[in-house]
């Protein structure tokens, strides 16, 4: 029988240590996660059957935060700032229509209407800004805003995202 | 393959995976509180951020409406993991209730809302005995330095 020689064996049994710490690395998340997710639904007062729906309203409206600070990034590229915007309104879109969602849905509709706005500030002038003001305003009359004029919905998203975004490079007025 | 082969790499296997097995979990035990921490500060912010924008621009009747669904969305999130942060959004929630009910004649439905504010805020860490008059400016302040 042909022997191989040390080095041939130590690099193998290398390569499987490194493989199955790899292994063992992921296997050992899924376990911490499993053990702080039991832990957590133990210690949590909800009844089983309201768990499911609360963890995915949960879920949705981490998304809708994450989403909109993602898409309020300040960047000089307006490409990459419609991109953002357009993901977000896809985002909220597939949110508001999921069935399991519809007793959170206004949350949904108002970020999707200031969404609408931000993105007919970017494509100013164009037929899809047109169409994404009236979507906006669609949305606005039915959360009964007193003021959907342009410039109400245009100075609100503009606080939303003055909020989320703020200009740390502007100084402050001279006292 | 030889029997020492054979038993070199099968120690190597289960020393690889004792090893990820045991790193893996204290690091991800370590992150997931924070994790969730983030998160329900994320879900919490949106109900808020909901609460006060229908609050400041909606007509009242819409305003009570999401507020009311502030108020579920929250209180099932208590349920699922108290935190501070849905306590602080909770009290800031019952106060604009109460501003609305004021707003609408109904003096005995604002101090119903101002009970379950009270309450709330009690439970906050180095929160203090504060009158009704202190919640309601207190929010509204916060109101007009967002929305003014």
């Amino acid at each position: 029988m042909l022997r191989k020689p040390i080095g041939v064996w130590f690099s193998i049994a290398l390569v499987i240590l490194i493989l199955g710490a790899g292994l063992g690395w992921k296997l050992g998340q899924r376990l911490a996660a499993y053990r702080f997710r039991y832990q957590r639904e133990a210690a949590a007062k909800l009844p089983a059957s309201e768990r499911p729906h609360v963890e995915a309203v949960f879920s949705a409206l981490t998304t809708v935060t994450v989403s909109r600070l993602y898409a309020g990034i300040t960047t000089p590229n307006p490409s990459f700032r419609t991109k953002a915007l357009q993901s977000e309104i896809a985002t909220l879109n597939r949110a508001r229509q999921r069935p399991d969602l519809q007793d959170v849905r206004p949350i949904f509709d108002l970020n999707l209407a200031i969404a609408y706005v931000r993105l007919a500030e970017e494509e100013s002038e164009t037929q899809q800004a047109a169409q994404a003001m009236q979507s906006a305003h669609a949305l606005f009359q039915s959360l009964g805003w007193k003021d959907d004029s342009d410039d109400a919905l245009r100075a609100a998203a503009k606080r939303e995202l003055d909020f989320w975004n703020p200009d740390f490079t502007k100084k402050a007025p001279p006292k | 393959m030889t029997l020492a082969a054979k038993i070199t790499y099968l120690s190597s296997l289960l020393l690889g995976l004792l090893v990820g097995v045991l790193f893996g979990s204290r690091m991800e035990a370590e992150q997931l509180p924070f994790d969730e921490m983030g998160s329900q500060m994320a879900a919490t912010q949106a109900v808020d951020d909901f609460g006060r924008a229908q609050f400041h621009y909606a007509d009242p009747e819409n305003a009570a409406k999401a507020l009311q669904l502030c108020v579920n969305v929250l209180e099932q999130i208590e349920k699922r993991n108290p935190d501070v942060t849905q306590q602080q959004a909770l009290v800031t929630a019952y106060v604009r209730l109460a501003i609305l009910a004021d707003g609408a004649a109904n003096p005995a439905q604002s101090q119903a809302y101002m009970v379950q504010a009270r309450q709330r805020h009690k439970s906050l860490l180095f929160s203090r005995d504060v009158t009704d008059a202190q919640l309601k400016a207190s929010v509204t302040f916060l109101d007009r330095s967002r929305d003014p």
